[in-house]
């Protein structure tokens, strides 16, 4: 019980650490909150929920997992790709014209393209939020058998090569779970043409693969930031800009990677939530962003290790402080107020610690 | 080599430079001296790109320069160790010299530079893997200008090396400068309040009281002008 709520909270900590490496390094370069960085990462996972639904690797025929791999592998590069260019299109558009004209018109401009980034999501994708598996396209089996069961099946009709229009069931299946041989007869008996099984991640799998992926890509960005002249040219530039220049750096395309970078990351947070927590809407980016930012500073905004270790705490403690409360203390209402908890624990951290965790001492001016 | 001709440059609105005009030759060490706030870091700062000048022309090797982006003028060979040093503190000093060979690409020939600068300032690469932070201001001006001597600069300005340094370094750090002048051919323009190492390091010299040029000369004549000793050497 306790071992699951820890699961829980790291791969929720794992998402929050996953946008916050965002938040912390345009903060480390252009001194910027980019407050439309959760929204990046609210595309992220529109863009992996298209794939996880439409893109029916298992038609290819391959052996499982293979296909539910590749729909990841296909659905993080889409999502990260997609969020990571227009991060630099926004960045292009919004902020580099007032880079110059000071903070609080770049943190204005960074809310207004927050709202703005909402609302064409709405207007692209409709306000109401989707699921996934979609409740109205997947009934669970349980509408016809009675009784409780995760899998769920869609009926559609599509037309074949020779022009014969055909029904088929897709039975959406965890993976790891069997389907019982008298439900896969009950639909068979409906009269499909066809009934195909596709596999799924179960959430508690996608957990372990949310949570590996944030140990695979540490050191990846490690590497990108303390190894390669780009990342040592971001070091340098976020340290000092004009010094930065004198060098040769040229700025401008050192911070468009940058946002490039803290998006590409943010779009594999995007796909991780649709995977673990099964739903997308337009709002998504606010309140994980939000807390992603507040991991951001409970770590050291600015500092990349702060960023993760700082997602990971955020997260657990959003799921195990709760808990405690609940199963230690009797406070049944608890979960109710996992948010309240988390901006408490921020601001105890502040008060302990106001540069977070690994954050530098603010240096004055000499 | 370098040619400012009625260089005008604002801040806001405030002018810094009033219609400035100055030259430096292929192979001089050429220094401005002046009290604080004459303009002295400005015009540096316009010739390496960091600031526009709003009037005049700054042309380089017959090339005008002016307004251009300072990451395209170190490319055309003018390096700028800027005052205060400015040293990236956060990266070691390996990092830092290879922030200025960041231009080039050529590995074995950014190699052969860092080989170069190690042996200008030995310091340096006892100290490579330390962090630009940790040196001592010393340490530091040498990192500043063994950064600036990564690109093979044509041209090498020079912001107040002796600012806040042990005399005995400063010392070390003139001697460098001079052996960059002789051995690499670097020409340089040196700015300075130490006026008196300053022209006696340099073979000409201008006076810059409040965004204006009002003397210049050879060094040694300047060293000698009752005007300039009783205000710029006490």
């Amino acid at each position: 019980m306790f071992f699951d709520y820890l699961m829980n909270g790291l791969g929720l900590g794992a998402i929050f650490a996953f946008i916050a490496l965002g938040y912390t390094m345009v903060y480390g370069i252009i001194k910027l909150i980019n407050f439309a960085h959760g929204e990046f990462f609210m595309v992220g996972a529109y863009v992996g929920y298209f794939c996880l639904r439409d893109l029916d690797i298992e038609r290819v025929g391959l052996p499982q997992p293979l296909p539910i791999l590749l729909d990841f592998f296909v659905a993080l590069w889409a999502a990260s790709l997609v969020a990571g260019l227009l991060a630099v299109l926004t960045e292009r558009v919004a902020y580099r014209p007032v880079r110059k004209a000071g903070r609080i018109a770049a943190l204005l401009t960074a809310v207004g393209v927050s709202l703005l980034l909402q609302n064409i999501a709405v207007q692209v994708w409709g306000a109401n939020p989707r699921s996934f598996p979609d409740p109205r396209v997947f009934h669970a089996l349980d509408d016809l058998e009675g009784e409780a069961q995760a899998n769920y099946y869609a009926d559609r009709e599509f037309t074949t090569t020779q022009g014969e229009t055909v029904t088929e069931a897709v039975l959406l299946i965890s993976q790891g779970d069997v389907l019982d041989a008298t439900k896969r007869a009950s639909i068979e008996d409906q009269g499909f043409d066809e009934v195909y099984e596709r596999v799924t991640l179960s959430p508690k799998s996608v957990q372990y693969f949310v949570i590996l992926a944030l140990i695979g890509w540490t050191p990846i960005l490690w590497f990108l930031v303390k190894r390669t002249r780009m990342g040592k040219a971001m070091r340098a530039a976020s340290e000092d800009a004009d010094a930065a220049r004198l060098m040769g750096i040229n700025i401008n395309l050192v911070v468009a990677l940058t946002f490039f970078v803290g998006a590409f990351v943010a779009g594999v947070g995007g796909v991780a939530y649709i995977a673990t927590y099964g739903k997308v809407e337009p709002m998504l980016g606010f309140l994980p962003g939000l807390k992603a930012f507040v991991a951001a500073v409970i770590g050291g905004i600015g500092s990349i290790p702060g960023a993760i270790i700082g997602g990971l705490i955020l997260g657990v403690a959003e799921a195990i402080i709760p808990f405690v409360l609940q199963e230690v203390f009797g406070w049944e209402e608890a979960f109710a107020w996992k948010d309240a908890i988390a901006f408490a624990f921020l601001i105890v951290v502040l008060v302990v610690k106001p540069t977070g965790l690994l954050g530098k001492p603010m240096r004055e001016k000499v | 080599m370098l040619v400012l001709e009625g260089v005008d440059v604002y801040y806001g609105n405030i002018k810094a430079l009033h219609g400035l005009s100055i030259k430096v030759d292929e192979g001089e060490i050429v220094t401005l001296i002046g009290s604080n706030g004459a303009g002295k870091t400005t015009t540096l700062r316009t010739i390496s790109g960091l600031m526009s000048p709003r009037a005049g022309r700054i042309t380089f090797q017959g090339r005008e320069i002016g307004g251009e982006r300072a990451e395209r003028i170190v490319a055309q060979g003018i390096a700028h160790s800027p005052e205060g040093r400015r040293i990236f503190t956060d990266l070691t000093v390996r990092e830092n010299l290879d922030m200025g060979a960041y231009l080039i690409h050529d590995k074995s020939a950014a190699k052969e530079r860092l080989e170069r600068v190690y042996t200008l300032f030995p310091r340096l690469k006892e100290r490579a893997s330390q962090s630009g932070g940790t040196l001592s201001g010393g340490e530091q001006q040498m990192l500043a200008i063994g950064r600036a001597m990564m690109s093979r600069p044509k041209l090498l300005l020079l912001d107040e090396p002796s600012l806040g340094i042990a005399p005995i370094l400063v010392q070390e750090i003139f001697r460098e400068i001079e052996q960059i002048r002789r051995e690499d051919g670097t020409t340089i323009l040196l700015v300075e309040q130490n006026a008196h190492m300053a022209l006696k390091l340099a073979d000409r010299g201008y006076v810059i009281e409040t965004g204006r040029i009002v003397h210049e000369d050879e060094a040694g004549a300047l060293l000698d002008d009752p005007k300039v000793r009783e205000a710029y050497l006490g």
